[in-house]
């Protein structure tokens, strides 16, 4: 499912990559430790996190993840915009929680 | 929240609700149907198993337990501030403090993802403080999913007052 | 209803295998005594937040905790470095957890935002390289 149809459902805003949201989102990951979506989140995946500081940009792009939503109202550091407007990752953000949001998303793809 | 004893004619309603409404999903698979048939899902830790193919680590006398709300989350501080009481928390962490953090908060059980195994200080500790804890192969995204689609709601709870939040 | 307990906890810093020993026990104390539910969260979020900052940071603390029929005063007293700026770690998102804190789940900078919040009445205090003091009030409503 395209990402920007995911925004608009889940009523995402969106603080970089609005150019980037014709891309095909494979489906979501849930996670706070960067160790662990190194290790498990998959290619095309949308990354639901808490997480703001720049290393979430690295994690996104050598992944290849299709964008990263900030919950509880977090918004990116000025670091982590700055690198994912250069390294062309989405950032969106939303006042949900995790579990609402990946409860949203996962109804939106099944 | 757990008066299995004090039967009310709404919970009674709502237990009748909940057979008709696991007929309906065994018989069906379209299950988001089945959770706006009756306003207020009750979900016991015995579906919970179900929905998420989960094996019980601690608290197999508890699985009557009835939940409403979760939280997600790899990260203690987060739960701490937002988690309301009641709630599951699901997450990847497997270390004690899930355990002691969850009695602060009145957290009703854990769920581990990604087929974690606690540590046996862990398990010890949760059967000490009566928390129950589940564990399921699927990751948190889809763990969250699925017990959304079964009608589970998020929680974003703020402790006291707010005056002095300055993010 | 009327409430009269005081009790002091000594927690050493650095040790992690025991922390939230000292706030589990407190809660489940204050709740013997019938404190009001919404209260004893609060008192329980704000000691065990406190707990793990002196684990985390000091080298050995105190935490004390009077009740009265009124009010619930907690004041934890810790040797350790001390707060340099203590308006930035008041902050929401500041912290300088390292790397254990942070893969035990804690190190967000939420702690000290969370426990104000708890409090009705709140004061941190602090001397470099000496320690650290806060003292928190949480008044007993039974209206
Ligand atoms: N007792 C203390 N002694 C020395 N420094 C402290 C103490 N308590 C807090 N600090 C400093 O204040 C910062 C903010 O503390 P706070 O509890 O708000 O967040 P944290 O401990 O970093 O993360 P969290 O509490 O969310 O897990 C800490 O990172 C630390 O630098
Ligand atoms: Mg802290």
């Amino acid at each position: 499912m395209e990402l920007s149809h995911i925004a608009k459902d889940l009523n995402l805003k969106i603080k970089c990559g609005e150019e980037l949201l014709g891309r095909d989102v494979s489906g979501g990951y849930v996670g706070d430790l960067l160790s662990d979506v190194m290790a498990n989140s998959k290619e095309g995946n949308l990354w639901i996190t808490r997480q703001t500081h720049q290393n979430i940009v690295a994690v996104a792009s050598l992944k290849d993840l299709a964008g990263i939503v900030l919950v509880q109202g977090k918004e990116p550091d000025v670091d982590a915009l700055e690198k994912a407007s250069k390294e062309g990752i989405p950032i969106l953000v939303t006042e949900l929680s995790s579990f609402d949001v990946a409860g949203k998303l996962y109804t939106l793809l099944s | 929240m757990l008066g299995r004893n004090s039967i009310s004619f709404k919970k009674r309603m709502n237990f009748v609700g909940v057979c008709l409404y696991n007929i309906l999903l065994k018989s069906s698979r379209d299950r988001v149907t089945g959770i706006h048939f009756f306003q207020e899902m009750i979900v016991t830790l015995f579906d919970i198993i179900d929905i998420l193919d989960a094996k019980v680590l601690v608290g197999r006398d508890q699985l009557n337990m009835e939940v409403r709300t979760a939280f997600s989350a790899d990260l203690l501080s987060d739960v701490l501030a937002f988690a309301k009481a009641g709630s599951l928390l699901l997450t990847g962490l497997t270390n004690p403090q899930i355990v002691r953090t969850s009695s602060i908060l009145d957290i009703a059980a854990i769920v581990l993802v990604r087929g974690k195994v606690a540590p046996d200080e862990t398990l010890r500790l949760a059967d000490e403080l009566n928390i129950p804890i589940l564990s399921t192969r699927y990751i948190l995204f889809e763990t969250s999913g699925r017990l959304y689609e079964h009608g589970i709601k998020g929680c974003v709870e703020k402790v006291g007052r707010d005056d002095y939040v300055s993010l | 209803m009327s409430f009269n307990y005081e009790q002091s906890f000594t927690i050493q810093g650095g040790n992690f295998t025991d922390a939230g020993v000292v706030s589990v026990f407190i809660k489940r104390t204050l709740q013997k005594m019938g404190i009001p539910s919404e209260i004893l969260r609060r008192v329980a979020i704000a000691t065990y937040e406190s707990e793990i900052n002196i684990i985390s940071y000091a080298r050995i603390g105190i935490i004390y905790i009077r009740v009265t029929p009124e009010n619930i005063i907690i004041n934890i007293d810790d040797e350790g470095p001390g707060i340099e700026n203590i308006e930035l770690a008041m902050r929401a998102g500041y912290s300088t957890a390292d790397e254990k804190i942070r893969e035990m789940g804690f190190g967000a900078g939420m702690g000290i935002p969370n426990i104000i919040n708890c409090s009705d009445d709140f004061k941190l205090t602090s001397e470099v390289s000496k320690g650290t003091h806060l003292r928190i009030l949480i008044n007993i409503n039974t209206n």
